[in-house]
């Protein structure tokens, strides 16, 4: 009989053998997907209906080598599997697993039998099996690892049906070990099951092992009366390790052949270039190279698109809306602020395109492994990079990434210097503010400047990261070791849906993350630009009429002197005007002042911010946004404000700058302080201010 | 006061109140750690 209650459905599965792709296959979702470890750091539910009107929560666990855990992705998987009173604690495990690293991916499988939780052993990729000459005697390896077996390939979606099947009869499979891992010393195990005989042995064992205990017992009771050394304690882990890779070997070597006639050499051949000492970063750069020429080359004619229907959609709604208050915030405030944003669509998608090829083909985790390399000279791991790539995205999945880290110190150092990576909130930044003010030029024909500039702008960022992390691991005195293991997945043709789901979410987090930011930012700043307080605000046009008596002005300079005037003298003018003598130093006036505040709470705030500013006070002449940032004037000097210099300040400012609440606050979260956060405020933007001062002063 | 500023008010009021509760005022999650004797780091 089937119970009215969904069951639990456990994946669990090493790093990067496709959980999550399984996971959306059941579930009909779309978590992100990549074809590299440590994607998914935690765990994730989803809902599945089986046949006979089973239904199912399944949830998605951070990859896991073992149960001995050494990281906090990994203890999720154990403080799940030992708690028989979580909620989500698994009627049913599926141990996802490569079949092209079955034998490393059995490990796992054979701990979790040992907790005697019903077990389907689910081989993804078996499309590749033909391919890799590999062929499985299915009905010999259910016998000799008790426990049914579903041979899927996520990627092409086929075994899923039946995998639902099995997973409806969770009921009818084995629950018995398929070995005797107590055997490594049996004394030690008899007398502990003596002492608890109403508890299962293998949760004893990870008990006393792991810093985890969810069993209703005094773990310091178990721990008195069972401590071993701890180098003891080692010794049996390491037999135990030995003695399961024993067993599965003796059962691969049954119910697995490898043709290695038919297995191609391709995988080596390519990963001997890619991984090479020289050749594999001038492949690395050449793409990188690639990725941003073609980021400012293609997204030309859509930005110019979408901007100028804003712009268009901002005059329309002035001249066909009823006059008022409301037409105004709309047109100048609302549309212009959105527009801000929603303009930078085309570049984030190719970014994200572009990032999601490399993650699909498997060249991802060979860039891991040849950062390592780099890694180590700065104190910091290969694990680091994870982070630090997906930094390219956004900072704080990257700095939840770091939780795959074992040691504390090098986990601190990647979560201080990963804000310092280009994060996709900085696109719309610099390619704005490349576009004022690096020519659109080719060098020896090919070379585009704007393209060239935005690379270095993304190495630049990257350079930092490496160079704090070198500074803080000298400074920072926490001791630890650690070790580095890689998947290095298979390459393969990336699938047209994974990546458009990839680019499609990504690019929707963005604009609906932002979005909602920028269009409350852009009311509120529409109001502090449109009120002011005293004379000089209320009484603009007396003013302007009595400074331009010896003047004649024509109506439309009128109009914008008028306009000019209440700017400067409204709320956010007196405001900025307030901040000016700090950052006129910097090459920017009060407005852009405005901009760089606004943006604290994200950084793509700042086009957006200026659109807002520079539709209530501009000139009527210039629609678009990138032409109203061209057209404005210092007043003092007469020069534009968006020269090479200021331009060049401004892009050097916002690569360092600590611009982003979201990031301090989940710095806070994951370093369980606020020491740390403040640390990265006062370093990211003290060092920024210096350096685009720094920049400024030479370049004026 | 015209309909069309009582509006832009009402907008203003729920953009600063939108952007309180994003960055100033958050709901804390409470962790369920289990009945037992359990391991919450």
């Amino acid at each position: 009989m089937v119970s009215n209650r969904n069951i639990n459905v456990a994946l669990i599965g090493n790093p990067n053998v496709g959980k999550t792709s399984v996971f959306n296959q059941l579930t009909g979702l779309n978590q992100q997907v990549g074809n590299y470890p440590g994607i998914t750091v935690e765990k994730k539910m989803g809902f599945c209906k089986l046949p006979n009107n089973v239904k199912a929560n399944i949830l998605d666990l951070p990859g896991t080598y073992s149960l001995n855990a050494s990281s906090i992705d990994e203890n999720v998987v154990i403080e799940l599997l030992l708690n028989k009173n979580d909620k989500l604690y698994p009627d049913v495990a599926l141990v996802v697993t490569d079949v092209e690293n079955l034998k490393r991916n059995l490990l796992l499988f054979t701990q979790i039998k040992d907790l005697e939780i019903p077990t389907i052993l689910v081989i993804n990729m078996a499309d590749r099996m033909e391919y890799k000459g590999i062929t499985l005697d299915i009905p010999y390896l259910e016998e000799h690892l008790k426990t049914k077996i579903a041979l899927i390939s996520s990627r092409k979606g086929f075994g899923i049906k039946e995998l639902k099947k099995l997973i409806v009869t969770y009921k009818t499979i084995s629950t018995e070990p398929c070995l005797n891992a107590s055997s490594i010393d049996p004394e030690y195990f008899n007398t502990l099951r003596k002492t608890f005989p109403n508890q299962l042995l293998y949760k004893l064992w990870l008990v006393i092992t792991q810093d985890v205990n969810f069993l209703n017992l005094d773990r310091n009771e178990i721990r008195s009366s069972f401590t071993k050394s701890h180098s003891d304690l080692k010794r049996l882990q390491q037999k135990e390790t030995i003695k399961r890779y024993q067993f599965i070997n003796d059962v691969l070597k049954a119910g697995m052949k490898i043709d290695e006639t038919v297995a191609k050499d391709f995988r080596s051949k390519l990963d001997r270039v890619l991984t090479h000492k020289v050749w594999g970063y001038v492949i690395f750069f050449l793409i990188l190279f690639v990725i941003f020429q073609s980021i400012f080359e293609w997204s030309k004619i859509p930005m110019d698109f979408i901007d100028s229907t804003f712009a268009s959609l901002s005059t329309l709604a002035a001249e066909k809306l009823p006059a008022g208050v409301l037409t105004n915030l709309i047109s100048q405030g609302i549309i212009p602020g959105i527009g801000g944003i929603l303009i930078f669509i085309p570049q984030i998608a190719f970014l994200f395109m572009f990032i999601s090829i490399l993650e699909e083909s498997g060249y991802m985790s060979r860039v891991v492994f040849l950062m390592d390399k780099i890694m180590r000279k700065f104190g910091l791991s290969g694990k680091s990079v994870v982070p630090l790539i997906s930094g390219t995205a956004c900072a704080i999945p990257a700095i939840m990434a770091t939780r795959n880290i074992e040691n504390w110190k090098e986990r601190l150092i990647t979560i201080l210097v990963t804000p310092f990576t280009t994060c996709s909130a900085r696109l719309p930044v610099y390619a704005i503010i490349i576009a004022l003010v690096i020519p659109d030029t080719r060098v020896f024909g090919i070379l585009n400047m704007q393209g060239m500039t935005l690379m270095l702008l993304y190495l630049l960022g990257f350079g930092m990261a490496i160079l704090s992390a070198y500074i803080l691991n000298k400074i920072l005195k926490i001791k630890g070791k650690t070790y580095f293991v890689v998947e290095m997945p298979n390459y393969k043709l990336p699938l047209f849906k994974n990546v458009g789901i990839n680019v499609i979410e990504k690019t929707k987090a963005f604009i609906f993350g932002a979005g909602k930011i920028i269009l409350a930012i852009s009311i509120v700043l529409w109001f502090l630009a449109s009120y002011g307080p005293g004379e000089k605000f209320n009484n603009a046009e007396k003013i302007v009429v009595e400074k331009t008596k010896d003047k004649p002005l024509s109506k439309t300079e009128f109009e914008n002197a008028v306009a000019s005037q209440k700017l400067e003298n409204s709320y956010i003018g007196l405001m900025g005007k307030t901040i000016e003598p700090a950052i006129s130093p910097l090459g920017y006036d009060w407005k852009i002042g405005i901009a760089i505040i606004s943006s604290f709470a994200a950084r793509e705030v700042f086009v957006g911010t200026l659109a807002t500013i520079y539709s209530v006070g501009g000139s009527d002449n210039e629609v678009t946004i990138k032409n109203k940032m061209a057209a404005e004037i210092n007043p003092t000097t007469g020069e534009k404000i968006f020269n090479f210099a200021s331009g060049i300040s401004l892009l050097l400012f916002y690569a360092f700058a600590m611009q982003c609440a979201s990031t301090l606050a989940i710095t806070k979260k994951e370093t369980n302080s606020w020491k740390w956060p403040a640390g990265q405020l006062i370093f990211m933007t003290g060092f920024a201010y210096v350096v685009a001062l720094i920049a400024y002063q030479i370049l004026k | 006061m015209d309909v069309q500023e009582i509006l832009a008010f009402i907008a203003l009021a729920i953009a600063v109140a939108f952007l309180v509760r994003k960055f100033l005022w958050k709901k804390k999650s409470k962790k369920n750690c289990g009945d037992d004797d359990c391991g919450c780091h």
